[in-house]
């Protein structure tokens, strides 16, 4: 198992007035070459439940292994930072080298990697953000566009060769476009190099279709961990909780109570499109 | 983050008839206060002052480890203040330590200037705790207008005061936030020797400063936006008031306080 939690709770600040739960007794799971969306309302404990996946957050009670040994006990912290990449929410704001080259490579350089391994990092990782390397190695990160600086920040993680990318709503504040990049790069990654992602976001058309598996988390714990079509099908206790489901699927929802017999767990535009279509030939003959 | 567990500084909320106090009355009467502390020569006088701290503590209802957890930074610089006088004050021996003489003024005095420091340091903070920053400012920037005329900005220095302490949590969320993000990196900010540990925060003050200028840009843009432009015929949405039980609490401090300085005085 990549990554495996067990009854994980966690508060902050304990001990004092200000003591506040973020996350009760989570167990879970992670194996390796799954993409996961992690979904949930604004303070639900996604932050904070990433954050104990590389050892930035200590559980107050329960345990987290990565790769099987004990985080903090049977491996380093450290350790697990470098095997479980975490991007930040707008991770952009933690830049700071003059070159983008610089930026990317501080972390092979905390690695300890050789000069020429640091090169080859470097380069494989803007690559797999879509960068070109040559025309952007020497540019000022601070230069850039916000969803160019996005993808060096990501590129920086994923130059620690990490097992999982785990990536707290990596597309937030960008336009469609930069969003539609992000995704794309994301989905590749997990394609050619099986490489392990977990996508925090709350909205849900973007993990719907990228996801083979969902986690719902509802203040501070698991409500759902499943395939996402299985997931979608409870629409309304999703709604309850503050959550939209994809409007594919909230459009063929109606179509249902319509009467209309079509396929409830679709959530492609172009699949739907094709539903609608024979809809309408069926009609018409 | 360690530095939010300090209580020095820090505004505890209650519904008190000292947090309901105007904020003039409360700055006016710690400055007589610390007057007082300064003036009280024996300790008898601290003892009074004490009782009259002790009673603020409890109308205030303020938590007795709230006062006792801000005077925790203070306890290495107490025990200097009594080892040095204990060590270092000549009169009459009364303890004989090897070759260290430990006289009887050496302990009077050292314990007056630890009651003093102790006096000082939980006066102030009892304005603190009982007092927002915004009404801490307020009452600051009224009690300078006075030396406007010589040409004093009390409104933009209380402004400043007011912003650089709304930032402060902001501040310590976002350094918190951006050391996290380079911890996932593999930065190290606890180990090594002075240099290394001084270069690790490169990677933590850039993006911090580069935030902070964001900010303020930000803010000054929206300030001006809304036609801000200092503080020329600017009213105020909670103008301060003097009323009945501000004139009557805050005569009733000072009486109270001259009191302790002449039981003091000898
Ligand atoms: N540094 C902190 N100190 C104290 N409480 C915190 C801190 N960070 C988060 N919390 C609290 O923990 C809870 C979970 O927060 P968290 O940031 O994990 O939520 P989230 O699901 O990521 O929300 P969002 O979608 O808004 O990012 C919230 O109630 C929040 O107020
Ligand atoms: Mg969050």
């Amino acid at each position: 198992m990549l990554l495996e939690l067990e009854d994980v709770s966690f508060t902050y600040m304990e001990r004092t007035p200000l003591a506040q739960t973020a996350l009760r007794n989570i167990s879970v799971s992670i194996q390796e070459g799954e993409f996961i969306g992690l979904i949930g309302p604004t303070g639900s404990g996604k932050s904070t439940l990433i954050q104990h996946f590389n050892g930035l957050l200590i559980p107050t009670q329960g345990k987290v292994f990565v790769e099987d040994k004990e985080v903090g006990v049977e491996i380093k912290p450290a350790e697990a930072r470098q095997k479980i990449g975490l991007v930040f929410q707008f991770p952009e704001n933690q830049l700071f080298e003059e070159s983008v080259f610089g930026d990317v490579a501080f972390g092979p350089r905390n690695l300890g990697c050789s000069e020429e391994e640091i090169e080859v990092r470097v380069k494989k990782s803007l690559e797999f953000v879509g960068l070109d390397y040559d025309s952007f190695k020497n540019r000022s990160p601070f230069s850039l566009s916000g969803g160019e600086m996005r993808r060096v920040a990501i590129a920086g993680v994923l130059a620690m060769e990490p097992k999982m990318l785990v990536l707290d709503e990596p597309t937030s504040g960008l336009d469609s476009q930069g969003r539609e990049e992000i995704l794309s790069r994301l989905e590749h990654l997990h394609h050619t190099e099986s490489l392990t992602i977990v996508l925090v976001s709350h909205d849900m058309d973007e993990v719907a279709h990228l996801a083979d598996r969902l986690i719902v988390l509802n203040e501070g714990h698991i409500l759902f961990d499943d395939e996402p079509r299985r997931i979608f099908s409870q629409a309304q206790k999703l709604r309850e909780i503050g959550l939209d489901i994809p409007r594919v699927t909230s459009l063929f929802m109606s179509l249902i109570d319509r009467g209309m017999k079509v396929p409830f767990s679709l959530f492609e535009v172009e699949q739907a499109a094709d539903v609608i279509l024979d809809l309408f030939g069926e009609m018409v003959r | 983050m360690k530095a939010l567990r300090v209580t020095v500084g820090q505004y505890f909320p209650a519904e008190s008839p000292i947090h309901h106090l105007d904020p003039r009355v409360k700055i006016c009467l710690t400055m007589l206060l610390m007057v007082a502390i300064f003036m009280v020569k024996s300790f008898t006088g601290f003892a009074a002052l004490g009782l009259l701290l002790c009673l603020v503590v409890y109308v205030g209802q303020l938590p007795w480890s709230w006062i006792l957890r801000g005077l925790k930074p203070l306890r290495y610089i107490l025990l200097f203040t009594l080892v040095m006088h204990l060590l270092f004050t000549p009169g009459l021996v009364i303890l004989l330590l090897g070759p260290l003489r430990i006289t009887q003024e050496g302990l009077q005095n050292g314990l007056f200037f630890c009651a003093r420091l102790v006096l000082l340091v939980s006066g102030t903070s009892l304005l603190t705790f009982t007092t927002t920053p915004i009404e801490l400012t307020d009452g600051i920037e009224y009690l300078l207008s006075p030396f406007r005329r010589f040409k004093v900005p009390a409104h933009e220095l209380a402004m400043m005061m007011t912003i650089a302490l709304r930032f402060i949590p902001t501040l310590l969320v976002e350094t918190e936030k951006i050391m996290k993000a380079q911890m996932a990196r593999g930065a190290d900010f606890e180990s090594g020797n002075i240099f290394r540990r001084a270069r690790s925060l490169v990677p933590l003050l850039v993006p911090l400063f580069v935030d902070v200028f964001r900010r303020a840009d930000e803010l000054a843009l929206a300030m001006e936006s809304r036609c801000y432009r200092g503080g020329e015929g600017r009213t105020r949405m909670r103008a301060l008031r003097m009323e009945g039980k501000d004139w009557l609490m805050g005569m009733a401090t000072v009486v109270l306080l001259v009191l302790a300085i002449l039981v003091g005085r000898f």
